[in-house]
């Protein structure tokens, strides 16, 4: 059996890297004395994964942390002792038990909604404009290479509101195992080198009847 | 507040978790309930410096008390610093990002020479004046520093106000006591030194005076005023036991050198190695209970969650519980999947039970120092331990599923020949040899030995104390040889270049007068020395110029045995007497067995009556 867990990632805790994570989410899954799994080997580790990567500095609401159980224990109980052995920043919202064999999270998310902040500049226009736009041609800076790239199919969900002083945007990004928009790219096309602060809010899974929360989605398939 | 200026340059700047804190066990207070801030600052980066046992101790026992806030201050990487001081931002505490100007007590511990720019650098960076007399000026936190090389502190003399010498569990309680009351009272800062230099272990600089003859040679300190102690005795913790120790310590979010829980399990060295400075500094040899470290290590591993524990000190094969130390935590955490590891296993050590109950849970690499390769050698450094004790290790731990080996010497010793040398190549081929004796069905595959050479230096306090350092030409010509016999099948050769331990050298049996030479490096623009990619040894060598000096007067020095030395203000217990009858028998080759089965009167027995030889 698996637990599945939301939680955020916020502050002075968005500064390290998704490898930090891993053995810090671990750390503290073993200081809450939770009944996880471990691999054989001569090197025991937790059998934990995440949804997906967050990159470093960014900050996020809606991380999904997946881990393998040894004993059955409650939702309820597995947020409380987690929480208390998470420090302020990192905090877990719910969690559902899920069978061992039901779809890892990643093959079930297709977007990722972000929250983006602009001070100082009414966006809602440029909003419009790339809304609007059939085709938005990018480049995409690697290290080595640099290549041309249109994002526009990747852009699921956009609007933008501007109160006067501070734009915010709310943008539903692809997020696949195959294609992902990531938010420095989208920013990138939209208003290059204006500084923002962005909040990943939100993860999507496709359900029947359309979009519905990835987390929704993988405790679905409780057994 | 300040995270919010240094939030944007993070995204510009190698692993940002160094610079952002708010770790698990982080201890958070309300700065304005406090009497006493102390700004702990390692002068190297986030990564080593919370590898570091001695402050992770010191944190916990100032922070246990209500009045005192302890506060960690890192070196930032020179991209970091770069960022400061390109937006004007002043070094800043982890825990609270409270400038460390702010603090009351701006502490450092020295750990090796080669971190002393930095320390020029963080204060720098802190917008706090570098010299002692410039800060009486400005009334900016007093420095003070504690650590290894505090037995020998005058290099650093202008810059700081005070050095604690020894254990600093109790001492740095009493300092932050001292300063409360001194603040209560108001009073001069002169009048607060000099009440903190009558109590044990404090030396206060500016207090003592250093003498040289017209020809540049040193003729001692002496104090200048005689309300101070002529000579500064090192603190000694009697009982381990009684030492408070962390039951919970900061788990780093990025990794770290020392990633896990380690276990003080004893302090200081019977075995009276003479090249050692630790081994003479860290006398008497003490020991924790196991009872005290089974629930030492039961509070740390909760707290924590980390999956590994070392046991640490300077010989942990020595621990006299050893066996039984480690088959109990193997039996209580083995199965929450804790690997318990021991680095610092003596050759000669009863290893093998130990081996036996710390793999069944991780196997860990397997590191020996012979120091020397020739019999003749490792008695006149008083090693002691024979080929064959190095053969049935290796011999041990090949047949029970090792096939790493790492072997530690040095080069340049005192008396050293090409003959010794010859010796370490022997050394790599015996190992080799006992791998292959064992049957291929036992032995793992994978035959690896690392051979290590770093280079000699003589260090205060040590039975070498007098000799100089072999030349830079020198050492390198004893690389190039090893280098050449040292190509063998499945052996590494490993060196480092010798322009680091040359400054190293200068520093650690240096004088006053290399202050003036650590200034003009620091201006030079010298860094993170002890790091391959910002050492400048160009910038150094101009610095000693730049002075009137030169590196090879101070690292190249052979003190005469009657000769006053700079570090003679210092009493760290053990006798000039028995540091000169030590060196005699090294010149002799003649061993010393460890002082646990023969007292040598080394002077600790009179030091702290009742703690050695009991």
């Amino acid at each position: 059996m698996r637990m599945i867990a939301e939680f955020e990632k916020l502050g002075r805790m968005s500064w390290f890297s998704h490898l930090d994570l891993q053995s810090t989410m671990q750390r503290a899954l073993r200081r809450a004395k939770l009944p996880v799994r471990y691999s054989q080997g001569f090197n025991p580790h937790v059998n934990l994964s995440f949804a997906t990567a967050l990159s470093v500095g960014l900050n996020s609401t809606c991380e999904i942390l997946d881990v393998e159980m040894e004993a059955e224990i409650s939702p309820e109980e597995f947020v409380e002792k987690l929480n208390a052995a998470l420090p302020e920043g990192l905090k877990c919202h719910k969690a559902a038990l899920i069978d061992d064999k039901a779809p890892a999270l990643m093959a079930l998310m297709k977007e990722a909604e972000y929250t983006i902040k602009v001070k100082g500049i009414d966006l809602t226009e440029k909003v419009d404009v790339l809304r609007n736009s059939e085709e938005i041609l990018t480049e995409k800076r690697t290290k080595t290479t640099t290549k041309t790239v249109n994002i526009r199919p990747m852009i699921h969900d956009l609007s933008c509101s501007f109160d006067g002083e501070t734009s915010t945007i709310l943008a539903v990004l692809e997020n696949t195992n195959a294609n992902c928009l990531k938010v420095d790219l989208f920013m990138q096309a939209l208003c290059e080198g204006t500084p923002f602060s962005s909040v990943r809010t939100g993860f999507y899974a496709n359900g029947q009847r359309g979009r519905i929360p990835l987390f929704e989605a993988g405790a679905g398939t409780l057994k | 507040m300040l995270y919010d200026k240094i939030e944007p340059l993070l995204p510009k700047v190698q692993k940002p978790a160094r610079y952002t804190g708010g770790e698990v066990n982080m201890c958070a207070k309300d700065p304005a309930s406090i009497a006493v801030r102390f700004a702990f600052c390692f002068p190297d980066t986030y990564e080593i410096g919370m590898s570091h046992l001695g402050m992770k101790i010191l944190y916990h026992i100032l922070n246990k008390n209500p009045n005192f806030y302890c506060e960690r201050v890192f070196a930032p990487w020179v991209d970091m610093e770069k960022e400061l001081r390109e937006h004007d931002i002043p070094l800043y505490s982890l825990e609270t990002f409270t400038p460390v100007k702010d603090f009351d007590l701006v502490g450092f511990t020295l750990q090796y020479e080669m971190s002393y720019t930095n320390i020029l650098n963080m204060l720098d960076l802190a917008h706090i004046p570098l010299t002692w007399k410039e800060r009486d000026a400005a009334n900016a936190p007093f420095v003070v520093c504690g650590g290894p090389c505090a037995f020998n502190p005058e290099p650093l003399h202008e810059f700081v106000d005070l050095f604690m010498v020894g254990d600093g569990e109790e001492q740095i309680l009493e300092l932050c006591e001292h300063y409360n009351a001194w603040k209560q009272r108001g009073g001069t800062r002169e009048e607060f030194l000099l009440e903190m230099a009558n109590v044990n272990g404090n030396y206060v600089p500016r207090f003592y005076e250093s003498e040289f003859s017209e020809d540049g040679k040193f003729l001692g300190t002496k104090r200048i005023r005689d309300d101070v102690p002529e000579v500064v005795k090192k603190r000694v913790i009697p009982d381990l036991d009684s030492a408070d120790y962390p039951d919970k310590i900061i788990v780093p979010f990025t990794e770290i050198i020392h990633d896990r829980v380690m276990l003080e399990i004893a302090r200081g060295c019977t075995r009276g190695c003479r090249f050692c400075q630790a081994g003479m500094l860290y006398r008497p040899q003490r020991e924790r209970s196991p009872e005290k470290l089974l629930e030492l290590a039961r509070k740390l591993l909760s707290s924590t969650g980390y999956e590994e524990m070392s046991l640490s000190a300077l010989s942990a094969g020595d621990y006299s519980h050893l066996p039984e130390l480690a088959k109990k935590l193997v039996e209580e955490h083995g199965c929450n999947r804790v690997a318990v590891s021991l680095p610092s296993l003596r050759v000669d050590s009863d290893v093998s039970d130990t081996l036996e109950s710390t793999q069944q849970i991780r196997k860990t690499g397997l590191t020996f120092a012979p120091e020397a390769g020739t019999q003749r050698l490792r008695d006149a450094i008083n090693k002691g331990v024979t080929e064959e004790q190095l053969r049935s290790t290796v011999r041990d731990a090949f047949s029970k599923g090792w096939s790493g080996v790492k072997l530690y010497f040095m080069i340049g010793l005192p008396t050293e020949t090409d003959e010794d040398l010859d010796g370490i190549p022997a050394l790599a081929q015996a190992t080799l040899d006992e791998y292959f004796a064992i049957p291929k069905e036992v032995r793992q595959k994978g035959l690896r030995v690392t051979v290590s050479a770093s280079s000699f230096v003589p260090k205060p306090f040590t039975p070498f104390q007098w000799e100089p350092q072999n030349t830079i030409a020198e050492l390198q010509r004893k690389q190039m040889y090893l280098k050449d016999k040292l190509k063998m099948r499945s052996v590494i050769f490993n060196w480092h270049e010798p322009h680091l331990s040359f400054l190293e050298a200068a520093f650690a049996r240096g004088d006053r007068r290399l202050s003036a030479v650590l200034l003009a490096a620091f201006k030079r623009g010298c860094r993170f020395d002890g790091w391959s990619e910002t050492f400048n040894f160009d910038n150094w060598m101009a610095a000693f110029a730049d002075c009137g000096y030169t590196c090879d007067q101070f690292a190249y020095h052979r003190y005469d045995l009657n000769d006053p030395l700079p570090w003679d203000i210092i009493d760290c217990g053990v006798t000039k007497d028995f540091l000169k009858r030590e060196w005699q028998k090294a010149l002799d080759a003649q061993v010393s067995p460890d002082c646990r089965k023969q007292c040598h009167n080394c002077g600790m027995r009179e030091f702290c009556k009742g703690v050695c030889g009991k």
